[in-house]
C-alpha cells in the first residue's frame, strides 16, 4: 500500500516538472532560403544551448522550413553547415529564447567566392534525386558479409564537431581558412585525402569488394586504394604515401580499416597531416542505399584529441566513374 | 568563457568544413566578382580537359581589332554529369558569355552562362543552376 502511494506520488511530481517543462520550454524555426531567395531543402541546422553545451540538431524541409521543438529557456549558438562549397557557413550568435516563448529565425545563406566553376553540393544534389534505388535489404556476399560494393556519392559529416589541434597546425589551419585552400594539393594536381578522395566533382567512388581485397576507385590521382581483407599486417617500415597502407576486418555487420603509413603532405580538412596518422574507418552500409562511415583522424603530431568525422554515403546506382587525367590546370601555383 | 568557447566551436565547425578539398585553385584569388563580363564572339578552341574545361572566343572590341578571350568552366566530368557533352560547344559557333573576368588582367574569365546561337543557355558555374 505505501509502495502504491510513494509511486502515485512519484507520477503526480514527474506530471508537475513534466507540464512545468512544457511550459517553460521554447522552441525555435524559420525558413532556410538560399542567395536567391529560393527555400533551401534538406540543410543541417545545429542549435547549442551556450550554457550547458547540449545542442539540437535537424533539417530544413523540401519547403526550406525548419523547427526545433522543447528547447530549455536560454541562449544558443545557432549554425548551419551548408553543403559543400558554394556557401557560406552560417553562425549566429546569442539566440535568446524566452520561458515558453517560440521564437522565430529566418536564415538566408550567402554564397561564398570558392566555388564558382566547381560546385559538389549543386551536383551532387542533382546526381542524388535522379537515382533510383531498389527497395531491397543489404546486399550480402556468398560468405554472408555485408556488400560494400557499388558506386557512392561521397557526402560530408552533416554536424562535424570541431578538432582541438595543436597550436603549430592550427596556426596553419587558419592561414589555409583565410586564404581559401590556396595551397592546397589540388592546386598542383596532386591527391585529396582519403577516405573521401576524388578530384573531379562531386565525390564519387567505386567500391569493388571481394573476399580478400576492398578496391576503392576515384576520379582522383593516384585513382585506387587497396584495403586488404586476407588478415595481413601493416608492414613493419610502411612506405609514406598519400594514400596509406590499409587493412581491414569484420566486426559484426561494420568493416573496420586500419590506414597507417601516409606522407606529410596530405591535408587532414584544413589541417596539415604528419606520418604518425592513423586512420581508423567504419563501413556500416546500414540500407541498400546508404552507408555510415565514421573516421577517425588519430595524427598526435597535429590533434590534441583525434578528429572523428560521420560521412553520409548515398548509393548512385545510375552513375559511373570517368576517367580523370589533371592535365589543363592552368592556374597551378 | 564557456559561452565564448561554445561560441567559436560553433564557427569553426562551420568554417573549417568549407574549406573543401575540391577547387583546382582559389576562385577568390583568381577571379573578381567586382569585374563582369558579357562579351559575344566566335568560339575558336576548345580544350575538354581536367581539372577544367577551357574554350577561347574571338571577339571585336569596337576598335577595329579582334580580341581572343579565354574562359574556364567546371571540370568535364562534372559538366558531364549536369548534361554537358564534349560537342555542346562548337568551334565557329557565335556565343555569348557572361561571366567574370581574372584579376591577373589577361583577357580570361570564369563562365557563368553561354548563350547558344540557338538561343539555349548552358551553365558553365554550377552554381547558376540551383
Amino acid at each position: 500500500m505505501l509502495r502504491a502511494r510513494v509511486a502515485v506520488g512519484i507520477c503526480m511530481f514527474l506530471a508537475t516538472e513534466f507540464t512545468v517543462a512544457q511550459r517553460s520550454s521554447s522552441s525555435l524555426s524559420g525558413a532556410v532560403t538560399d542567395p536567391s531567395g529560393a527555400p533551401f531543402a534538406n540543410v543541417p541546422i545545429r542549435a547549442v544551448n551556450e550554457a550547458t553545451g547540449t545542442d539540437a540538431r535537424t533539417f530544413s524541409s523540401e519547403s526550406g522550413r525548419y523547427e526545433i521543438r522543447d528547447l530549455p529557456a536560454g541562449t544558443y549558438v545557432v549554425s548551419i553547415t551548408p553543403p559543400c562549397c558554394s556557401f557560406v557557413p552560417y553562425s549566429n550568435d546569442g539566440v535568446m529564447l524566452a520561458p515558453g516563448a517560440a521564437h522565430e529565425l529566418d536564415i538566408r545563406i550567402e554564397e561564398t567566392l570558392i566555388a564558382l566553376g566547381d560546385d559538389p553540393g549543386t551536383i551532387a544534389a542533382e546526381m542524388l534525386s535522379r537515382q533510383v534505388i531498389p527497395d531491397l535489404p543489404v546486399p550480402r556476399t556468398d560468405e554472408g558479409r555485408p556488400d560494400l560494393s557499388g558506386v557512392w556519392l561521397m557526402g560530408d559529416d552533416p554536424f562535424p564537431e570541431p578538432a582541438e589541434a595543436l597550436p603549430w597546425a592550427e596556426a596553419i589551419s587558419q592561414e589555409r581558412i583565410a586564404n581559401g585552400g590556396l595551397e592546397h594539393p589540388h592546386t598542383r594536381c596532386l591527391p585529396s585525402s582519403p577516405p573521401v578522395g576524388g578530384s573531379a566533382t562531386p565525390f564519387i567512388s567505386k567500391y569493388v569488394q571481394t573476399p580478400d581485397l576492398l578496391v576503392i576507385l576515384s576520379e582522383d590521382v593516384p585513382g585506387f586504394r587497396q584495403v586488404f581483407l586476407d588478415g595481413r599486417n601493416h608492414p613493419m617500415n610502411p612506405n609514406p604515401s598519400w594514400m596509406g597502407h590499409s587493412i581491414g576486418r569484420w566486426e559484426g555487420d561494420t568493416l573496420v580499416v586500419a590506414t597507417v603509413g601516409f606522407n606529410d603532405r596530405g591535408w587532414t580538412n584544413s589541417y596539415p597531416r604528419t606520418q604518425m596518422m592513423h586512420m581508423g574507418e567504419r563501413y556500416t552500409r546500414t540500407a541498400y542505399g546508404h552507408m555510415e562511415v565514421q573516421v577517425t583522424f588519430d595524427d598526435p603530431g597535429v590533434f590534441v584529441e583525434p578528429m572523428v568525422r560521420n560521412f553520409q554515403f548515398d548509393l548512385a546506382p545510375q552513375e559511373e566513374l570517368i576517367e580523370y587525367v589533371c592535365e589543363n590546370n592552368k592556374w597551378a601555383r | 568563457m564557456k559561452s565564448n568557447s561554445l561560441r567559436i566551436v560553433a564557427t569553426m565547425a562551420g568554417i573549417v568544413f568549407a574549406v573543401p578539398a575540391v577547387a583546382h585553385h582559389s576562385f577568390a584569388a583568381v577571379f573578381d566578382r567586382a569585374q563582369p563580363l558579357e562579351l559575344t564572339g566566335t568560339v575558336t578552341k576548345i580544350e575538354w580537359m581536367n581539372p577544367h574545361v577551357w574554350f577561347y572566343i574571338d571577339v571585336d572590341n569596337g576598335q577595329g581589332a579582334v580580341e581572343n578571350w579565354g574562359f574556364e568552366m567546371g571540370s568535364p566530368n562534372g559538366l558531364i554529369r549536369r548534361g554537358w557533352n564534349h560537342d555542346a560547344l562548337q568551334v565557329g559557333q557565335v556565343v555569348t558569355v557572361v561571366g567574370v573576368r581574372a584579376r591577373d588582367g589577361s583577357r580570361s574569365g570564369s563562365v557563368r552562362t553561354i548563350t547558344l546561337p540557338t538561343g539555349e543557355s548552358l551553365f558553365g558555374a554550377q552554381e547558376e543552376s540551383r
